[in-house]
């Protein structure tokens, strides 16, 4: 099997528990992420993001509640606003909050994986890899921007009415 | 869906940023990488009574707080905030019983609108004991003692849920 090699990858981690960006930051070194950046808040996250808008981060991992700017908001700006530099970004949501609303709702918004406090380093691992090697088309809607949140693959009954850009173009 | 629904398939530059050989499913980390890793997460171990004992602290100075302003609902959202993060970190380093009884005491935060003498004596009961397991080092599942600890804990916190959905 392949062994990737993170070297290459750059990594922005945003809690505002010091301990966890200082534990998720000290992994991701370890398992040779090359550059690790962290911030305290999805303020300071957006700030670090635009800064580096020329070299983009390659995955986010970030907490939910935090001030004044929260998970939540972090990720609808990313996957929405003009001044998002990769809209396409894996957005990892880190949290103890895994009751179904909440997941629903970041669902909504975007996300791309949850990884469940209290984190370990199969946990971190696995999602890393789900990011790299399993990463969902993107579905763009009037009220939806985001990985398709149709995981799997299952029979649709009725007609496919949702339009892939080689389905529009093979129309045309 | 609507009309105008449609899919886009971003080039997957991750894969040939940790290079993926072209056409391959699916890669898999360096055994030694995952070994350093986990050695981060052991040296950390050793530490974690320390400050997770610190943290247990923090609790004890906002239970009393919330104490001295009559249990109102702000002071149980602060100490809620203190718990959830002590929650998230106990069994990554070796310490579940802190996980679930910090979860137990989350839940009872956010089950109970404001707390009277009684319900703090539960907030407090759940402080102890976190901190009893951190002076004890009652690592894993904390034996005989951590399944009697989880155990009060729990019947303390039903009764109290029980009354409150009975109020609602």
């Amino acid at each position: 099997m392949n062994t990737y090699r993170f070297n290459y990858l750059k990594v922005l981690v945003v809690d505002d528990n010091r301990n966890m960006t200082s534990l998720v930051s000290e992994l991701l070194h370890a398992l040779g992420v090359g550059d690790t950046v962290t911030a305290p808040n999805g303020e300071d996250a957006i700030e670090k993001m635009i800064e580096n808008s020329s070299n983009p981060f390659d995955i986010v991992i970030a907490d939910l509640n935090m001030e004044p700017i929260s998970g939540a908001e972090l990720l609808k700006w990313i996957r929405r606003d003009d001044a998002s530099p990769n809209r396409f970004v894996p957005f990892i949501l880190l949290t103890g909050h895994t009751e179904l609303q909440k997941i629903t709702t970041m669902r909504d918004l975007g996300v791309t994986e949850v990884l469940a406090k209290p984190i370990s380093v199969s946990s971190l691992s696995n999602r890393l890899l789900s990011v790299i090697d399993r990463p969902r088309r993107f579905v763009e809607s009037s009220d939806y921007f985001g990985p398709d949140r149709r995981r799997r693959s299952l029979p649709f009954p009725g007609p496919e009415r949702r339009r892939s850009a080689e389905n529009s173009a093979a129309k045309r | 869906m609507n009309d105008k629904t449609r899919f886009i398939n971003p080039p997957n530059m991750l894969k040939q940023k940790v290079g993926a050989r072209p056409g391959a499913s699916a890669g898999q980390i360096d055994p030694e990488a995952l070994l350093r890793a986990q050695a981060v997460i052991d040296s950390k171990a050793q530490e974690y009574p320390e400050w997770a004992s610190q943290e247990i602290d923090k609790l004890y100075v906002a239970y009393q707080e919330c104490v001295n302003k009559g249990g109102g609902a702000a002071n149980l959202d602060k100490i809620a905030g203190l718990v959830h993060d002590i929650r998230g970190e106990g069994t990554t380093y070796g310490y579940p019983l802190i996980t679930k009884i910090g979860t137990s005491l989350y839940d009872f935060t956010q089950a109970i609108g404001g707390a009277d003498s009684a319900q703090l004596d539960v907030v407090k009961a759940h402080i102890d004991a976190l901190k009893v397991i951190v002076m004890q080092r009652m690592d894993g599942d904390g034996g005989q003692a951590g399944a009697e600890l989880l155990n009060m804990l729990r019947l303390a916190v039903n009764k109290f849920v029980a009354a409150e959905h009975e109020k609602k």
